[in-house]
């Protein structure tokens, strides 16, 4: 029972967080249409507009949010930059985080979905592959290493980057020494999910140590979800860079908190500087 | 707040050694500066330089853009460059005691 | 103060530090920061705690209460900003901005990296705004607000340029601008500014422009333009000032009343504003596009971008057409419509030459220059002898306000092709939205920086260094009023023999006015070949 007390703690907490963490962010006003173009704006009907990388309506700008949150479109345009004697530069494409962050999201992804089985009676899809499960491992390596060998990735990185990598390698690793070498009863893991799922728990029987450190580790890090930068994963579609159309010119973005300014008026103006403005000919609102 | 000294007189200086004020600008000021900017010897030229700067100092509260000052005191850019190592907008105007312009340019 | 040379400048050392972030703060060497703010500035635009100091004093004269103040004003913001807070939050440190910085580039300093720019802000979040921090401290990544922190937020935060190149490469979209402008709000509640932008700030406020230009000497100078645009071409175009019932209230940089080669690109605006027959008045009371206001704090920039629409509401025009410039536009295109919009009075603006709506404009009522020459020439409106430009192998800086502010992109292209014959672009990595700032941008365009400047501007000179070489271009052309004034300098520095002008120079070059005489030279009074 305390198992399923921990599961249902952390589920809690990251229910909990996570809607604290989004009110957070949505009750919080965009005062300024900011959008960061990357492309052609709308603006001669000669001239060519880039509506997905400088959207102007919000269609495109969601279009625009989803590239980026599937398909990490900005990682894709990566480069690394050289200093080579001249002076001179040269950056060449660098896919690599790109690729490693998409595989590990994918394989991260999938797997998920693959123990929807669990929750599910009956099972509407079957477990991932050895395919996608070494991804995950050869993907969360990949963003290890970076980390470690890259000196300036060492440099830049905290400590609190480690932890999440931590919880990740160590709920993926024992999950596969589950599926492929130590094997745990299977129906057993399904009943007590099902109880789980069902507000019914009932204790796990029958499994071994391995399940236990995957089933906490993955509390852990649920519940850490909202708490820390893996709150990328809702933040994302947040980003008023990106998320907002480019067209601050044709249609009038409403700023909630904004007070009139104090401005130092024409009057004020032409009062300091009549007299020189008189001699010079220019045109008086008082004499 | 910097000083400059020169000659036993001492002026009040921003950061960049431009008189603080410049109302109390006269003529032995503007030598004393001169010394500063490596214009070892006022000639006529450079009077005729800070001369017009300081006119239309007086008139229009501000410096006559670069443009200007060559048309109408007839020397070239690169004639006044020799006059004034750092230029019109610094070295010349430095000494015809004006604040320096500061924004986009 | 001997300036370094570039030799010296190239030693960058890209390996960072042995000892772990944060490291000791920040080194406050002759050459890489600004003056202090003047007290007389501060007082005249009433903000915080007016002063004589420098940045290299051990004692800043801080308010008693200044850590509370700054704490405060942080609350504040993070509940009047959501990419603020959003910003805060969710930086995975993937570094994929890490080398896109061209302060970083030039510098070498990891601190200058944009992750860790907004790390200084952020581990100050932590320790005082997320449980995590609060509890874990160091652990967390958070630490405390010392005075060595608020120096290190002056020294990083004044050098950044707000170009934004760092969030077109984030896959959040985290955008260093906001964390920059939200951190000089906070060092600017506790009076630690600079002087190349505060007076320029008291400058607008008081004259209506950032370099103080009064009224009679604003006529003074556009009456100056307008002879020697007689003298050049035999044609004396009319350039009216405060001119009620005008159809259009034309602003531009200040610095194009003043600078060189600012200067030549008002003589191009007035030409083709000229040929094209438009019925406009200049204003001397908003006197400058440019706002650098926006690099203090959003209410100064809503106080001086506040004088363009009161004006044109004043001189009963119907729009407003812009003229070339980077931060004026990040203002008008993204701002201007919030901060002191709508402008009911105003209508959408139509070309009165072409019949052209301008829709993308038809709420804020404001065009770019660009823009609208752009249309002109699509249409045919303007006589143009590219030949005239024969002297220059021309090359284009995007500015990055108008490139990743507005999408800017085409407009200024067409009319480069359409009045040179000779146009070479610099590599795809350093133009439109991936282009390298000059380094003086966002009110870093003092004297005394020098070394920061030229560091910054390095990766643009190295681009610009390539085409030099490759097509042997002579001349880039940009938009953007600081890039005139910080290029020509940047451009002798690192490359040499490469001229900087506005793109309207070189199409008030080309351009064959009605009437006109033969012309004897270029607009900067130089032979044509």
């Amino acid at each position: 029972m305390v198992t399923a007390a921990i599961a249902y703690l952390a589920f809690a907490i990251f229910v909990a967080g996570t809607v604290w963490r989004v009110v957070a962010w949505a009750r919080v006003p965009v005062p300024f249409p900011i959008a960061l173009t990357c492309g052609q704006q709308k603006s001669l009907d000669g001239i060519r507009a880039a509506w997905l990388e400088n959207p102007w309506t919000p269609a495109g700008a969601a279009c625009r949010t989803a590239l980026e949150a599937l398909l990490f479109r900005s990682l894709f345009r990566n480069s690394r930059a050289q200093f080579l004697p001249g002076p001179r530069f040269i950056y060449r494409p660098a896919l690599s985080l790109w690729a490693g962050a998409l595989l590990f999201h994918v394989c991260l992804f999938w797997v998920w979905i693959g123990h929807l089985r669990f929750f599910v009676d009956p099972a509407l899809l079957g477990p991932a592959n050895r395919f996608v499960d070494a991804g995950l491992l050869a993907g969360l390596a990949f963003l290890f290493l970076r980390r470690v060998l890259d000196p300036r990735l060492r440099y830049l990185t905290l400590l609190s980057d480690y932890l999440p990598l931590a919880l990740l390698a160590t709920v993926a690793s024992s999950g596969i020494l589950m599926r492929w070498w130590f094997h745990t009863d299977a129906a057993a893991v399904k009943r007590f999910a099902l109880g789980l799922a069902t507000f019914h728990p009932i204790a796990p029987v029958g499994v071994g140590l391995l399940f236990y450190v995957h089933l906490f580790a993955a509390s852990a890090l649920v519940a850490t979800i909202p708490f820390t930068k893996l709150a990328h994963i809702a933040g994302v579609f947040f980003s008023p860079t990106r998320n907002l159309p480019n067209r601050s010119r044709a249609r009038r973005h409403v700023n909630p908190w904004l007070a009139p300014a104090q401005v130092h008026t024409y009057a004020e103006w032409e009062d300091e500087f009549r007299d020189r403005m008189r001699v010079a000919g220019l045109p008086l609102e008082r004499q | 707040m910097p000083k400059y000294e020169h000659d036993g007189r001492i002026y009040e200086v921003d950061e960049d050694g431009f008189l603080q004020e410049p109302d109390l600008w006269n003529e032995t000021v503007a030598r004393d500066f001169a010394a500063s900017e490596d214009v070892p010897e006022m000639t006529d030229a450079h009077w005729v330089v800070v001369n017009y700067l300081r006119n239309y100092y007086l008139q229009f509260g501000i410096a006559p853009m670069v443009r200007k000052v060559v048309k109408e005191t007839g020397f070239k850019l690169t004639q006044i460059y020799e006059l004034f190592p750092s230029g019109p907008a610094k070295g010349a105007c430095k000494v015809a005691g004006l604040p320096k312009p500061t924004g986009c340019v | 103060m001997a300036e370094p040379k570039p030799d010296e400048l190239v030693q960058i050392d890209y390996a960072p530090p042995h000892a772990p972030w944060p490291g000791p703060g920040a080194q406050f060497r002759k050459g890489t920061y600004s003056h202090a703010g003047a007290a007389k500035n501060l007082k005249y635009l009433g903000l915080p705690n007016p002063r004589d100091w420098q940045p290299p004093d051990a004692d800043w004269k801080l308010p008693e209460n200044w850590r509370e103040i700054v704490i405060q004003g942080m609350r504040e913001r993070l509940e009047k900003y959501r990419s603020f807070r959003l910003f805060m939050d969710i930086c995975v440190r993937c570094g994929a901005c890490a080398d896109k910085c061209h302060f970083y580039l030039g510098t070498g300093d990891p601190r200058n990296m944009p992750v860790l720019r907004a790390e200084l802000l952020r581990s100050v979040y932590r320790r005082y705004f997320t449980p995590a921090g609060r509890a874990l401290g160091r652990l967390a990544g958070a630490r405390d607000l010392t005075v060595d922190v608020l120096k290190e937020w002056f020294y990083y935060f004044y050098q950044c340029t707000e170009c934004r190149r760092c969030s077109v490469y984030c896959p959040f979209g985290i955008d260093t601008a906001e964390v920059t402008m939200v951190a000089r709000e906070l060092l600017n509640l506790v009076g630690c500014n600079i002087n190349w932008i505060v007076e320029p700030v008291a400058n607008c406020q008081r004259t209506g422009n950032h370099l103080g230009i009064q009224p009679h000497g604003f006529k003074d100078t556009l009456d100056f333009a307008v002879d020697e645009i007689a003298e050049l071409t035999g044609i004396r175009v009319e350039a009216s000032v405060n001119r009620k019932g005008a159809e259009i209230l034309f602003v531009a940089p200040s610095a194009d009343f003043y600078g060189t080669p600012h200067y030549y690109t008002l003589l191009g605006y007035l030409m083709v504003l000229h040929e094209a027959r438009v019925d406009y008045t200049f204003s001397a009371y908003a006197s400058e596009g440019g706002n650098f206001g926006m690099f203090v704090s959003h209410e100064l920039m809503q106080r001086l971008n506040a004088k363009i629409y009161a004006e044109a509401r004043r001189l009963g025009v119907k729009w407003v057409l812009g003229g070339e410039c980077g931060h004026m536009w990040r203002v008008l295109h993204q701002y201007m419509n919030t901060l002191n919009g709508p402008p009911d009075f105003l209508e959408p603006p139509v070309s009165p030459v072409t019949g052209t709506v301008f829709s993308n404009a038809r709420s804020a009522c404001a065009v770019h220059i660009c823009e609208f020459t752009a249309d002109l020439v699509a249409h045919g409106k303007l006589r143009l002898e590219p030949a005239r430009n024969d002297r220059f192998a021309v090359t284009f800086h995007d500015s990055c306000n108008t490139a990743r502010g507005m999408g800017l992109l085409e407009e200024p292209r067409l009319l480069l092709r359409a009045a040179c014959n000779r146009f070479f672009e610099m590599p795809e990595n350093t133009i439109r939205e991936r282009t390298l700032c000059c380094g003086s941008g966002a009110g870093l365009g003092g004297d005394e920086n020098f070394e920061t400047r030229m560091r910054g501007g390095l990766p643009r000179a190295a681009a610009v260094r390539q085409v030099k070489e490759a097509h042997g271009v002579n001349l880039l052309a940009c938009i953007c009023a600081i890039d005139k004034a910080s290029l020509p300098k940047l451009l002798d520095y690192w490359v040499g023999g490469v001229e900087v002008a506005g793109v309207h120079e070189l199409v008030g070059n080309a351009l064959v006015i009605e009437g006109e005489k033969p012309r004897a030279t270029d607009l900067r009074g130089e032979a044509y070949v």
